[in-house]
């Protein structure tokens, strides 16, 4: 609006009065609210108006004038140069009439000549005039009682969150100031008189605000900023949880994202996941089996690879716990500032999250953001297993083969394992065939049916639904000058793919401000989370199930089947020892119990800030967090589990009308409740200090702190039987019988016997406490050239570590230079708008941390204490984890240099770094010498380093008042190499080395192969060794004769993005990249070169099985088919097979290593705001209407139909694809 | 402005007290013992882990195939039989692939990390009497023994006085420390050494009185010196340690509610309608025979892993040899079926090849049995008959009818020892214990110059293959994944 004043002088007259102090005091504050509504309406409206004006003038005038306005003047010149002027209507009253005639004079002259008898005189600035009236010496004298003023105010953006770091130019001067981490500033000494006040903030339009300023000027100004046209938001400040600096004066490795895109992500609840693509260095990994996030490569191995994620200053273990929709702000913290900032837990990069703020002097705004994501059933189609028709001739194949029927001879598959002896109904049929029980005619018309049976359908609707995700935040924010609030309340509704699954979330988040006085100011955040959740028994059926095994027949009835269990005859057996019923029926089954789960937690952190004395001020942050689970999975007296568990204790009656002996509870089912408490506190006390010299030639910050932290854990479980949901009861059972075992039950629980260990009660806890103290220093000299400096000491309550492991400070140094702001870059390349150059170098490490689990290793045995009912006493002690006396703290070097730069009028901006790793002494799993007694520990197994580049780039393609177009690049490239290995004794069997993935020379998760060279005449796979023979002898490969194919991290990945406006049309089309990983496929699927087909091949309910892949049949068969395929025979008896052969030449031959890369079209989104006149009607400040589409397409470089984000390299098994194609609405409300 | 100056003073007072209290409390703040997890250090922590139930097991079943009173049926080995079931019957050179290591080592091996653990830690442990820490001391010593005796009889040639000082044996190790790599193979003769110290220093401290069959008392002990002896051929000296232990058994109770130490009479037990709950020619395994916690003739608990030799794989039975050493009372033959496993009908095709179902572990510590059938070898071998008769009788009678359980008169003492060997066929046929006679008596005069053989029998009872041991594979080859490991060391021939 105030732009719009040089434009329209009815409209100065009226602003200017709005911004005087003595009419606020009579507005009311509705009054205020309406007008600022007014304001920001019709500054975007006239926004573009501005734009395109101030372009393409000239700067000389031709006029020719007689006793006109002064006013008149100016329009003439405005209009001819482009030059806007900036004057009070008072001050036009002692003008005088202008007579004067000009010819293609310079402005500057013609000015000159213009005021030359004026009592007014003029500064030039920034293509703004300035009218001023000429000091009047005595008046002056007369009026020195009035000092210097200074002037505040606030600058907040178009949602009125404060912006930290704003320049605030008074002009007409050069007078500089910046706000504070509330959004003030203040600029004192100023003569009163009329002033714009110009503020500029990366990522938003210029703005400037005319100012008044006299004697009784007491009014906080409020600026509110409106964001650039592109959108685009850049890193001004940074947050790194301690502290807030300004871009400029920080020179370590920082990303944050654009929220923007962060919000119309309408995929997750997840923050992390909507970070997917846009954040350079860090990779979202999808894959089952990898760690899900990782930043900059690998710096460990075994320590923990989770980021660190810090929610207001407080360390948060659960970032689910936070609402997308009340974040402000997230900023990815990559080098060794990070670490040496947060300590040993920070060395996999660390996740800064600050919370959306309540406004300081606002009435309250309310926002609703919503959306509903159909994600559709899981594709179970993409795993490529038989139907019917093909796996029943399969199977009639392999029967007619009588090596089969002798590998698998009836006698042998109708062995009873714990009570259990499965014998598929195909089976069943060949079986009853080859024992001569039913003639080949009945053989085949049986199978015919099956063949002609197809459960796909079924499993379909019978074992899925569409998955979809819903969340609704309602959020409100408002405020006084000494109080204000921000407040969200959010529900999600997930709902999985499983049927009867239940899972809803909510959230009640609020931030609150208070401000104590000038000199203390505090604030409380609560965010507490509630979970509910809910599941019948749980089943995974897929494809992967014998094909023809329908689960309901034609009347709609559930079909039992309990061969999958036992034969008929067997269960029979069963059923009348122990009087029990053995059927199964899967549908049925899961309505034979149930899983709640309530979780509740609480964070809580309060902060205060009290300036104690100049620059100098005292933080503090205290979180607290208290959380807690309980999860009840109740399997019902009729659930099959209860039942075969009650059956195996069950000895039958030896005398014939008497009753067996029940050794568990007859009556009842079985409930597991699972209860979690956790108890997290933080105190953090520092000393800051800010100190800038009059002139801003010396900029210095220090900050020095001690913090607290402790984590308490604990679980306790407890099992009853014989459990009444209705009476609420349980009954006992006897624990040193079933612990030592029951013999001669009706079949044995375990191999000879049943036995029952002791379940009914256990606890664990853990309890993880650490004490640091840390200190920093940012200096600044000249405003260009920053040096960075961070030490911290981190000790904790680690249990079973040698001191050696502790007491390691880490440090980090920096140096950063605003190389744009040196005169010969402003003089001789006015393009470059930004650049900076940016070098950091530090050590952080990680611990080898026991706190929480022992898998990270220890200096000393670990015992657990367990059960014995053997042992006098009933207790014994074993060694849970060996302690390697060895183990050493894993350190990483990190070097990084990084260049921040916009140019061309910010079209172009972006940043690149550069990083160097050096880890040493990695932790990881390293196999130990057999003749300690230990196979494996952990322990120190080399050096690591990771080499890579990683940036961001955006450019603005196209800005124009309807149409705008930009393009961001993500990149991030990580190559890693393992330098060096400390295993005493190297692995030199082929086997155990494909297995391993560290392997000195190559990068870490290398995958290895062998040399495929075909099939021999028997179907036997080949492989060609290091020495060059071809042999397919089991044992002849040694680890020299494997190949290096590659390591299954991506080395490039990323995500490119555009987006696109028109009008009141957003659209965004994000998509993701990953190249250079090496991945192996699941070659015949079940490694199904050699073991029987049982239809079922585990004993635990719920699982389905039996099926092959289709590959089985592109398999050696005769003679010949070596020229035509690479799948081995297969060759039934085990022993035979691994004797002559070793099918894992062909499993992990180099052909069946394939290109992981893939781009990924992850999403589009296309957001619609009403326009503005609309929205006015509707009393509100924004309505948007946003639909995305996910996962939209895939490029892949295999040929195998893979996914490879839906692929365990690890395994070679590939994973059902879920939320492919999904679609998602959404709206958001503002007013 | 004074009272700002005020506020700000408290302030300040206030962030040092703050920060100076959790600086004054840190010590005490980081020192908390985490729940739910130990790290040894009173004297009570040494004693429970000798109640490790890992001691108990090892895996003991690597002897049951290469025992020579066992024959194989084609049928079952060469379709279904485990590669390392048949490699071991074969008597192949290496048992193992590259990169797979043996289970009968590394069992035994975590087992010796706990006794070194204990046997170095336990003399500065805290809270114990010098007595108590003795007493677990020795234990552990007794258990490293038992250990170190199993390792080298399965990797060390057998022991030979003349030769024992150059025959590569086993590494000695004493330590419990994950990152040692360098071990070289101390000598037969050292191990052996070794195992007698530690036994020897041991016994005066163990109690006479055991709480449980875990731990070893000192008749265990004394049993399993008195055992070592006799595989060093040192036949007195055995017989001396098998006295004492027989004596301190009469005083020796595993307490509690256990049955004291005893041999069961099969002739009640293991019958029809006996108390065990036998039946006749069943085609499953038999699970009546109590498991070994509360096995009277337990002395000393120690088992072998699930011997599926007797509990569901089929390819091995007792030879028509072996069947011939029983006579038709002896009950021992009630372990035993015609029936390959599950087959309601079937039986094997030749006569007297039986499958062993039951039990279903191999009680490979010190028993009963074990403890009467050395002493009567000993006796034999030092000429007194009538110790050695009496030490049968008392066995025998327990398992036949009393009227076959007499030792026949007029036996020469090689008749006699032959017999006790027999024996011991009788006793412990298919679970292992065979191999490790056949290795020591291959360096006895009397019997080095039997040469033994494995048959493989086709479906029809055809002898399809014959197998030769070859003298060198009476001793194990280390597995070629832990000679990878340490390519330093010679491998056996």
């Amino acid at each position: 609006m105030h732009l719009i004043a040089f434009c329209n002088r009815t409209v100065v007259a009226r602003t200017l009065t709005f911004n005087t102090g003595r009419r606020r005091k009579s507005s009311s504050r509705f009054l205020n609210q309406a007008l600022r509504i007014m304001r920001l309406t019709s500054l975007m409206l006239f926004v573009f108006v501005v734009n395109v004006s101030a372009t393409g003038t000239a700067q000389s005038v031709t006029l020719s004038v007689n006793n006109t306005s002064l006013e008149k003047v100016f329009d003439a010149v405005k209009s001819q140069t482009g030059y806007y002027f900036f004057y009070n209507q008072k001050q036009l009253k002692e003008a005088k009439p202008v007579t004067i005639k000009a010819d293609h004079v310079p402005l500057e002259s013609f000015l000159e000549q213009l005021f030359k008898d004026q009592p007014l005189t003029y500064l030039v600035q920034n293509q703004t005039i300035f009218i001023r009236t000429k000091p009047k010496a005595t008046v002056i004298a007369a009026e020195n009682a009035a000092p210097p003023i200074t002037i505040r105010g606030v600058v907040r953006n178009q949602n009125g969150d404060l912006l930290y770091a704003a320049s605030v130019y008074l002009r007409p001067g050069s007078v500089v100031a910046q706000t504070d981490k509330s959004g003030f500033f203040s600029i004192p000494g100023v003569e009163p008189g009329n002033y714009v006040l110009e503020v500029s903030y990366v990522g938003y339009e210029i703005q400037k605000t005319p100012v008044t300023v006299g004697p009784d000027m007491k009014q906080l100004i409020t600026i509110m900023l409106q964001p650039s046209a592109d959108k685009l938001e850049e890193v001004t400040v940074v947050n790194n949880g301690y502290q807030t600096l300004s871009r400029d004066r920080s020179a370590g490795s920082f990303t944050k994202s654009n929220m923007e895109t962060v919000k119309n992500h309408n995929t997750s609840m997840n923050l992390i996941q909507r970070l997917d693509g846009l954040v350079p260095g860090m990779v979202i990994n999808n894959a089952p089996g990898s760690t899900n996030v990782i930043v900059r490569g690998l710096s460990t191995i075994n320590a923990s690879k989770d980021l660190l994620y810090v929610v207001d200053g407080i360390i948060v273990n659960n970032i689910d716990d936070v609402n997308p929709n009340d974040v402000q702000d997230v900023t990815l913290l990559k080098d060794a500032t990070a670490a040496s900032i947060w300590g040993s837990r920070a060395s996999n990069g660390v996740v800064v999250v600050v919370t959306k703020k309540g406004l300081r002097n606002s009435p309250l705004k309310v926002e609703y953001n919503g959306f509903v994501n159909i994600q559709g059933k899981p594709d179970i189609e993409y795993l490529p297993y038989m139907r019917s028709p093909e796996f029943i001739s399969t199977m009639k194949e392999l029967y007619a083969d009588s090596n089969y029927r002798k590998a698998f001879t009836w006698p042998g598959v109708n062995t009873l394992i714990s009570g259990n002896a499965s014998i598929a109904p195909h089976e069943s049929i060949l079986y009853n065939y080859y024992r001569g029980l039913i003639s080949e005619a009945t053989m085949n018309a049986q199978l015919d049916s099956l063949s002609g049976i197809d459960n796909l359908q079924q499993i379909k609707d019978q074992w899925y639904r569409t998955a979809s995700l819903s969340n609704h935040t309602i959020s409100v924010r408002g405020g006084s000058g000494i109080y204000n609030i921000y407040g969200s309340l959010a529900y999600t509704n997930t709902v999985s793919s499983t049927p009867g699954e239940k899972n809803r979330n909510y959230k009640m988040n609020m931030r609150q401000e208070f401000v104590f006085n000038k000199n203390i100011t505090a604030y409380l955040v609560t965010n507490l989370v509630g979970n509910e959740s809910s599941a019948g028994r749980p089943a995974s059926v897929t494809n992967r199930f014998v094909p023809y095994q329908l689960f309901k027949d034609a009347n709609g009835n559930s079909i039992s089947m309990p061969w999958i269990y036992r034969t008929d005859s067997l269960r029979a057996v069963y059923e009348s020892k122990s009087g029990i019923n053995l059927n199964y029926n899967p549908i049925d089954e899961m309505n034979y119990g149930k899983t709640k789960n309530n979780a509740y937690r609480a964070y809580i952190t309060a902060g205060i800030t009290a300036k104690i004395w100049k620059g100098l001020r005292f933080e503090g942050v205290y979180g607290y967090v208290k959380g807690s689970s309980k999860t009840t999975a109740f399997e019902s007296e009729q659930s099959y589990s209860v039942r075969n568990q009650l059956a195996a204790f069950t000895v039958p009656a030896t005398t014939a009308g008497t009753l067996p002996t029940y050794f568990l509870p007859q009556r009842g089912g079985q409930l597991t409740v699972t209860n979690l408490n956790q108890y997290n506190w933080t105190v953090r006390n520092q000393l800051a200090y800010d100190y800038i010299s009059p002139n801003e030639t010396h900029q210095l910050t220090l900050l020095a702190g001690q913090e607290a932290t402790d984590a308490l854990a604990n679980t306790n479980i407890s099992v009853a039987r014989g459990y009444d949901p209705q009476s609420l009861t349980s009954q006992p059972v006897d624990w040193d019988t079933l612990g030592k075992g029951v013999t001669n039950t009706v079949f044995p629980s375990s191999i000879t016997k049943s036995t029952l260990s002791y379940d009914a009660y256990k606890e664990t806890e853990t309890d993880s406490r650490t004490l640091s103290y840390y200190g920093n220093a940012a200096y600044t000299f000249l405003r260009k050239y920053t040096l960075n400096g961070s030490v911290r000491k981190d000790q904790s309550n680690l249990f079973g570590k040698d001191k050696s492991a502790q007491n390691k400070p880490i440090w980090s140094a920096g140096l950063a230079w605003q190389l744009h702001k040196e005169f010969f870059i402003e003089e001789n390349l006015p393009w470059i708008k930004y650049l900076a150059l940016r070098a950091t170098y530090g050590l952080s490490g990680n611990q080898p941390l026991l706190t929480t689990d022992l898998s990270s290793g220890t200096s000393y045995d670990i015992l657990n204490t367990y059960v014995n009912l053997n042992a006098y006493g009933g207790q014994g002690l074993g060694i849970a984890t060996f302690g390697n006396r060895k183990l050493s703290w894993e350190a990483t070097k990190t070097t990084n240099f990084g260049v921040d730069f916009s140019v061309l009028n910010s079209k172009l901006s972006g940043s690149v770094d550069v990083y160097l790793r050096r880890t040493t002494n990695l932790i990881a799993k390293i196999p130990v010498n057999a003749f300690t007694g230990v196979s494996a520990a952990n322990g120190n197994l080399g050096n690591i380093n990771n080499t890579g580049i990683d940036g961001k780039i955006t450019s603005i393609n196209i800005k124009t008042k309807n149409f705008s177009w930009s393009t961001t690049l993500v990149a991030s490239y990580n190559v890693n190499k393992i330098t060096k290995l400390y295993i005493a004794n190297p692995t030199t069997s082929a086997i155990t080395m494909l297995s391993t993935n560290f392997i000195e020379g190559y990068s870490a998760f290398a995958q290895l192969g062998y040399k495929f060279m075909g099939l021999d005449s028997l179907g036997d796979p080949m492989i060609q060794l290091a020495d060059g023979k071809i042999t397919k002898a089991p044992s002849a490969a040694t680890a020299s004769d494997l190949k290096y194919m590659g390591t299954y991290q991506p080395k490039f990945t990323g995500g490119f993005s555009n987006n696109l406006r028109y009008r009141n049309f957003q659209l965004s089309i994000n998509m993701v990249y990953a190249f250079g990983s090496t991945l192996r496929r699941d070659a015949v699927g079940l490694n199904a070169y050699t073991t029987n087909l049982y239809g079922r091949t585990s004993n635990s309910p719920g699982y389905f099985f039996g099926n092959m892949y289709r590959d089985f049949n592109n398999r050696w068969k005769k003679s010949g088919d070596e020229n035509i395929t690479n799948i081995p025979s297969y060759v039934p008896a085990s022993s035979a097979s691994t004797s002559r052969r070793s099918t894992g030449y062909y499993a992990y031959g180099d052909i069946n290593f394939f290109d992981g890369a893939y781009v990924k079209l992850r999403d589009i989104n296309l957001a619609y705001s009403i326009p503005t006149s609309l929205i006015k009607q509707l009393r509100a400040d924004d309505l948007t209407f946003r639909v995305t589409l996910s996962n939209v397409l895939l490029w892949k470089a295999n040929h195998y139909g893979i996914d490879p984000e839906f692929h365990d390299s690890g395994s070679g098994l590939r994973a059902v694809p879920t939320a492919q194609h999904s679609i998602a609405v959404g709206a958001n409300l503002r007013f | 402005m004074k009272t700002m100056q005020t506020r700000n003073y408290i302030i300040g007072l206030f962030t040092i007290t703050a920060v100076s209290l959790l600086g004054s409390c840190s010590k005490s703040f980081l020192e908390v013992q985490p729940k739910g997890k130990v790290i040894a250090q009173s004297t009570s922590d040494y004693d429970m882990m000798l109640n490790n139930a890992g001691l108990v097991s090892n895996g003991g079943d690597v002897s049951v195939p290469m025992g020579d009173e066992i024959i194989a049926f084609d049928n079952y080995f060469t379709s279904a039989a485990s590669i390392r079931s048949q490699r071991l019957f074969r008597w192949d050179d290496d048992i193992y692939d590259d990169g797979i290591f043996a289970n009968e080592m590394a069992t035994l091996m975590a087992n010796l990390y706990t006794c070194n653990k204990i046997i170095n830690e336990v003399p500065a442990s805290t809270y114990g009497t010098d007595a108590q820490k003795q007493a677990i001391l020795a234990e552990a010593r007794v258990n490293r023994a038992y250990i170190n005796f199993n390792l080298i009889n399965l990797y060390g040639k057998p022991y030979n006085a003349a030769t024992a000082a150059t025959d590569p044996g086993y590494p000695i190790v004493t330590a419990a420390d994950l990152t040692a790599t360098s071990f070289t193979r101390a000598s037969v003769q050292e191990m052996y050494d070794f195992i007698l110290k530690d036994i020897t220093g041991s016994i005066p401290y163990l109690p006479v009185t055991i709480k449980s069959r875990i731990r070893i008392g000192k008749a265990a002990a004394e049993l399993l010196l008195g055992k070592v002896y006799v595989f060093m051929a040192k036949f007195d000296e055995a017989k001396k340690q098998l006295d004492a232990a027989l004596t301190d058994l009469a005083s020796t109770s595993s307490g509690g509610t256990l049955t004291n130490m005893g041999l069961y009479d099969l002739n009640v037990t293991m019958i029809s309608g006996g108390t065990w709950g036998w039946k006749a020619n069943s085609a499953t395994f038999f699970s009546g025979v109590p498991a070994g916690q509360v096995n009277t003739e337990n002395i000393c608990w120690r088992q072998s892993g699930t011997n599926y030799w007797s509990y569901n794989l089929s390819e091995y039975t007792i030879s028509t040899e072996t069947y011939n050493l029983f006579v038709s009372t002896d009950k021992r033959l009630n372990y035993f079926t015609i029936r390959p496993y599950l087959e309601s009908t079937g039986t094997y095709p030749l006569t007297g090849a039986l499958r062993r179902n039951a039990p279903s572990f191999i009680q490979n510590g010190m028993t009963m049995p074990e403890l009467y059938l050395l002493r009567a070898e000993c006796a034999a071998r030092l000429g007194d008959t009538t110790t050695a008769k009496a030490d049968l009788l008392t066995l025998r009678v327990k398992r036949m009818s009393s009227a076959d359980a007499t030792v026949p008169t007029g036996l020469t003492q090689k008749e006699l020892i032959d017999f006790v060997l027999n024996e011991r066929t009788r006793e412990f046929a298919l679970q292992g214990y065979r191999w490790f006679d056949m290795r020591r008596l291959s360096v006895d005069p009397l019997y080095s110059s039997t040469t033994y053989s494995h048959r493989l029998y086709g479906t029809s009872g055809t002898l399809t293959s014959t197998f030769t041991l070859k003298p060198e594979r009476l001793t194990l080859r280390l597995p070629l994944a832990v000679m990878a490991q340490n390519p330093e060391m010679e491998n056996n021939p």
